[in-house]
């Protein structure tokens, strides 16, 4: 028994295995980006109660900037790409071509910048749940917020968790070991497109043994 | 005298006397509510999440709704020896921390739960004296109980006394 109840392990592990390809991807598109070798967590699949959400990300007076679509199609829900701070402006050296510590500030140009690698790396790893659940997932125009991190999850918590007392996400930690680019990846969904990613995947596992056992 | 601080987390109402501060940790949409009474230097503070206890499926928690947390508030001050016609409020909260992202969407939350709130003060006959609310940043609220002080602060929009 896990704590939330409505997945049971295997769809836990499932929902795992595709993550880990998605955030693998995610973290393929950024080393592209940045032209630097980014590493990825495996995923995790949670339910996390309202009163812990706000530290999901380290202390929540600190500052980050977040680049968050809506997920739309068959599912409703939202991806959110956190950078502390120092990571952003970093992020923001290498992809506008500054010398290292320069960006002290996010101009218009740059807040463009980061919303473009928020797309791409929410593309990657959405196309890569898409694929395997066989459902629609669209992301929405990005979009930037900076602000203190405690604040944004608060307002997150309350709009995805006001009916069970939790929320459910995936989250994955994107790092480069030598320099301060890395962030973190959630999704969140509601509890409707909880019922039906769950009846997706049972589908899929149905499918998998078929497999297995005609071969 | 070196204020001790009380924080005040999400969905509680905590209250306490002059010297003690009460804090929240950043706020978006919910919404933090103060009742003051200045002569006794009783305060009470509540980090309000949802406007509407009859909108929640979960309904244990009569301190998260904006319409049910204003009575364990006044009830606790009461109990403390505040005087119920001396109470006055101020609040502050209430940010669209995601603004643009549903284009159809009725208002957002923190504006509901801000007219929740005041629709609650008025019914209650509290006085609104002073608030910083909507917007689309987060604060942390530090309210200081022994002047009625309340400091909002915020990543970009500096610290502002109300």
């Amino acid at each position: 028994m896990n704590d939330f109840g409505i997945l049971s392990e295997k769809q836990i592990d499932a929902l795992k295995e595709v993550g880990t390809i998605g955030a693998g991807h995610a973290a393929n598109a950024l080393s592209q980006l940045v032209g630097r070798k980014i590493m990825i967590s495996v995923p995790e699949v949670k339910a996390v109660s309202l009163k812990k959400v706000v530290k999901l990300v380290g202390p929540p007076e600190s500052l980050v900037a977040v680049v968050y679509t809506n997920l739309m199609g068959d599912t409703r829900g939202r991806s959110l790409l956190i950078f502390p701070r120092q990571s952003v402006f970093n992020l923001v050296d290498i992809l506008m071509k500054r010398p290292a510590g320069q960006t002290k500030f996010l101009k218009e140009i740059d807040c463009s910048a980061i919303k473009e690698v928020g797309n791409i790396l929410a593309g990657a790893f959405l196309t890569t749940l898409a694929d395997f659940l066989n459902i629609a997932l669209i992301p929405s125009v990005p979009l930037l917020a900076y602000d203190m991190i405690g604040a944004i999850l608060e307002a997150l918590a309350i709009e995805f968790g006001k009916d069970a007392d939790y929320i459910f996400c995936i989250q994955t930690e994107f790092m480069d070991p030598t320099l301060d680019i890395g962030g973190s990846f959630i999704l969140v969904f509601d509890r409707k497109s909880l019922n039906v990613i769950t009846e997706k995947i049972d589908m899929k596992i149905k499918e998998m043994t078929i497999n297995k056992k005609k071969t | 005298m070196l204020n001790k601080k009380i924080n005040v987390g999400l969905g509680e109402v905590k209250t306490a006397t002059n010297p003690h501060m009460l804090v929240t940790p950043p706020v978006g949409s919910c919404v933090v509510v103060m009742l003051y009474d200045e002569l006794m230097g009783i305060g009470s503070m509540a980090h309000i999440m949802l406007p509407d206890i009859n909108m929640a499926k979960a309904k244990n928690n009569r301190a998260r709704f904006a319409n049910t947390a204003v009575e364990i508030m006044l009830k606790e001050m009461i109990d403390l020896g505040a005087v119920r016609r001396r109470i006055k409020a101020k609040i502050a909260g209430g940010a669209n921390m995601f603004p643009n992202v549903n284009r159809n969407s009725e208002l957002h939350i923190g504006l509901r739960n801000v007219v929740a709130v005041k629709g609650e003060l008025k019914k209650r006959k509290i006085r609104l004296v002073a608030e910083d609310t909507e917007g689309n940043y987060g604060r942390c609220v530090e309210f200081f109980l022994e002047t009625g002080v309340v400091r909002t602060k915020s990543a970009l929009h500096g610290n502002r006394e109300i």
